[in-house]
């Protein structure tokens, strides 16, 4: 089965069987293994990383310090669910700590003009630019982006997005409104 | 008509959020708000777009190598067998260390054949490593590069005790790496040279990016 | 005289309102979980945990720095003493004592300036480049960085990642999950219990002299640093030691390690899951039981 068939109709069982079998082994420290499971696996974890961190250094820094951690949790899988989900999950939580942790850029905090409010009203573009859904996406205020992204683009519910960032239900929703209502702004114009 | 339904009630609505009532009162709505009606099929489009999105991106190249560098070889957390019975992502089944010198025979350790071969003299004195070896120091020279330019770009942002502090464990990083090589070329077959090779290379990577973080976060 | 004496008056006043201008005592209102951003690079930081829902913050501006800032909302505060162009060298040592909720995550920065941290129980981010780092208490998550700093734990962490490059590195208490590496530092574990640990050097020493849990998996491995390894009595390990140009001594039981080439080579089972390697290049490694401290020997 090919990457785009595995895209378009989900890995097939043989798929995924070979996913664990090569995960149980990287558990036992094969780096060999690991490798595989990087290069079925890569693509799908920059599309989440470059989606929520909409900024490519910060991408490939999250992507990186993901597959690290997926590396050091290994044992921490145990096959109840398939390893794309468990490493899809870790990724998310991975990008999301960054943001939490503040490692690179404040978040949410009005300091000294050096600091970006990633909540501020998004910036307007010109009448007349052409823009696409993913420039859009990323244009959107870290919040809103971090919901849409989770919920809208990769299906992820109300509670499971809740338990990930810490957001009430309440904040997810009002969040994922602001960030279809612009986004229709935005792809209007 | 100039009521018309808020962007929340739509976007709950579109995520099965409202409650039977509420629901019945916004489908009644859409009945008689073309303006409603529309906004909603647009904010439908725009979910099914979204969640149409591919959901691969092709990654940088060269991103598994540096990857791969941070990885402690000693494996992940919790392992089920003792170390030494792993698999060795160096000296995997099936490698084979060539030593070369003046005259000297060069055997083939570890491999699947077991076979003397005679190399030409004159030799290249220094030892060749196994060609998994070989390609991760190349790896890491690769990373490494990278760091000592970026800090040697930003180095007057250092304070001068710092910059000795950080020139002085790499020269004693570097020591021990090059010991553990050349260790390593007189007993290829030593796993815990690999292993030490490894983590000097890892303490060095480690120590330039600890110290270009200094610089880029001041 | 009178204008000696008014001038001198004068001079008195003028100073105390430096001096009062120098000083700086703000307070926030700050959530129990929130997230607090410190630094102060040429001085010195006291961190503390408290069970209030507020932050607090005290200290004096050194001379030559731009002034003390504070701002945020209640998820998430930044404060810290601002030098001209982040050059310590310009500037004299500013003190600043803040007052955090103890379940906060915290990251604090410093090039100078030693940072001391007491009764924090969330996470931390330490780093100085020069200044020692001396963390009391139970944090949940504890990083710390420095280049020639020392780093100190007393007490007990679930994670905890400390790097140096020229200081030692000493942590006395248990872990969870620890990796702790300097390069010509000295590294010290003991108290315990620890269920998995990394300790690396490259000429420094490596002690660990804590109690073991169950399942535990440690790991040091050092170029040319002594290893000492004191186990409590009762541990029942699984043992690999590893030398290439450096004797062994074992001393947990007759066993003696085996000759290869230069170095030497050990492998004991005392019968428990837990698992310990030890890997040097050219530091002798010494193996007992608790006891008296032993002599490092490196021939």
């Amino acid at each position: 089965m090919s990457l785009i068939d595995s895209i378009v109709h989900g890995p097939s069982s043989t798929m995924a069987d070979e996913a664990a079998e090569l995960a149980r082994r990287a558990q036992a420290g094969d780096v060999a293994a690991f490798e595989r499971l990087y290069h079925t696996h890569a693509s799908h974890v920059r599309a989440i990383c470059m989606r929520l961190c909409a900024d490519a250094q910060r991408a490939e820094e999250s992507a990186q310090d993901a597959w690290v951690r997926a590396w050091e949790r290994l044992s921490t899988w145990r096959g109840d669910a398939a390893f794309g989900t468990w490493l899809h999950r870790l990724t998310v939580n991975v990008v999301l700590e960054s943001f939490r942790s503040e490692r690179r850029r404040i978040a949410r905090v009005m300091l000294s003009g050096d600091d970006e409010d990633v909540d501020a009203p998004f910036a307007a573009s010109e009448p007349g630019d052409a823009i696409d859904l993913e420039h859009a996406i990323a244009r959107l205020p870290r919040g809103a982006r971090t919901v849409f992204v989770l919920h809208d683009v990769e299906g992820y519910r109300h509670p499971e997005i809740a338990a990930m960032t810490g957001l009430a239900e309440g904040t997810l929703r009002a969040q994922l409104c602001r960030a279809r209502r612009l986004l229709m702004e935005m792809l209007d114009r | 008509m100039t009521h018309h339904l808020d962007d929340q009630t739509l976007s709950d609505l579109l995520d099965d959020g409202l409650d039977a009532t509420a629901r019945a009162a916004a489908e009644e709505h859409f009945a008689v708000c073309d303006a409603c009606f529309t906004r909603m099929q647009r904010m439908r489009m725009l979910v099914a777009s979204a969640a149409a999105l591919p959901r691969a991106m092709p990654a940088p190249a060269g991103e598994w190598q540096r990857i791969r560098s941070r990885l402690h070889p000693a494996g992940p957390r919790g392992a089920s067998e003792p170390w030494w019975t792993r698999r060795s992502a160096l000296l995997a089944a099936g490698l084979a260390l060539v030593i070369a010198s003046s005259g000297v025979t060069a055997l083939l350790v570890r491999g699947e054949r077991n076979v003397a071969v005679q190399q030409p003299a004159p030799a290249v004195t220094a030892a060749a490593l196994t060609p998994r070896l070989a390609a991760l120091e190349h790896e890491y020279a690769t990373v490494t590069k990278d760091l000592e330019r970026q800090l040697a770009e930003r180095k007057h942002a250092l304070a001068p005790e710092t910059v000795i502090a950080v020139e002085r464990s790499l020269r004693t990083i570097e020591g021990a790496i090059a010991e553990a090589r050349e260790a390593l070329a007189r007993d290829p077959g030593s796993e815990t040279l690999a292993r030490l090779l490894v983590a000097g290379h890892d303490q060095k990577v480690e120590l330039l990016r600890r110290a270009t973080r200094l610089v880029t976060q001041s | 005289m009178r204008r000696i004496l008014f001038l001198w008056v004068l001079a008195m006043c003028l100073t105390s309102t430096v001096a009062a201008q120098n000083r700086f005592n703000r307070r926030l209102p700050l959530a129990s979980d929130g997230t607090i951003r410190i630094h102060n690079l040429a001085g010195i930081v006291r961190l503390h945990g408290w069970d209030r829902d507020s932050i607090v913050a005290t200290g004096e501006v050194g001379r030559g720095s731009k002034g003390f800032f504070m701002g945020g909302d209640r998820t998430a505060v930044k404060l810290g003493i601002d030098i001209p162009n982040d050059d310590v060298t310009t500037a004299e040592p500013s003190t600043l004592d803040v007052w955090v909720p103890a379940g906060s995550r915290v990251r604090v920065k410093s090039t100078r300036g030693m940072i001391v941290v007491d009764g924090v129980t969330g996470a931390l981010d330490l780093g100085s480049t020069s200044g020692n780092v001396i963390v009391s208490g139970i944090p949940r998550e504890l990083t710390v960085e420095t280049m020639d700093g020392d780093i100190q734990l007393d007490g007990a962490t679930v994670w905890l990642r400390a790097r140096s490059a020229g200081g030692d590195i000493t942590i006395r208490g248990g872990a969870e999950d620890l990796v702790s590496a300097s390069v010509s530092g000295a590294v010290t574990v003991t108290g315990g219990p620890v269920r998995a640990a990394r300790l690396e050097t490259m000429t420094g020493n490596i002690v660990f002299e804590a109690s073991i849990a169950r399942g535990a998996v440690l790991d040091l491995g050092t170029h040319s640093g002594a290893v000492r390894v004191l186990l409590p009595k009762g541990s029942t390990p699984t043992v690999e030691a590893t030398t290439v140009a450096a004797p062994i001594d074992n001393n947990l039981t007759p066993q003696r390690a085996t000759i290869r080439g230069d170095g030497r080579e050990l492998a004991l089972s005392l019968g428990g899951d837990a698992r310990l390697s030890v890997r040097s290049f050219k530091g002798a490694v010494t193996l007992a039981w608790g006891g008296p401290p032993l002599k490092l020997v490196n021939r």
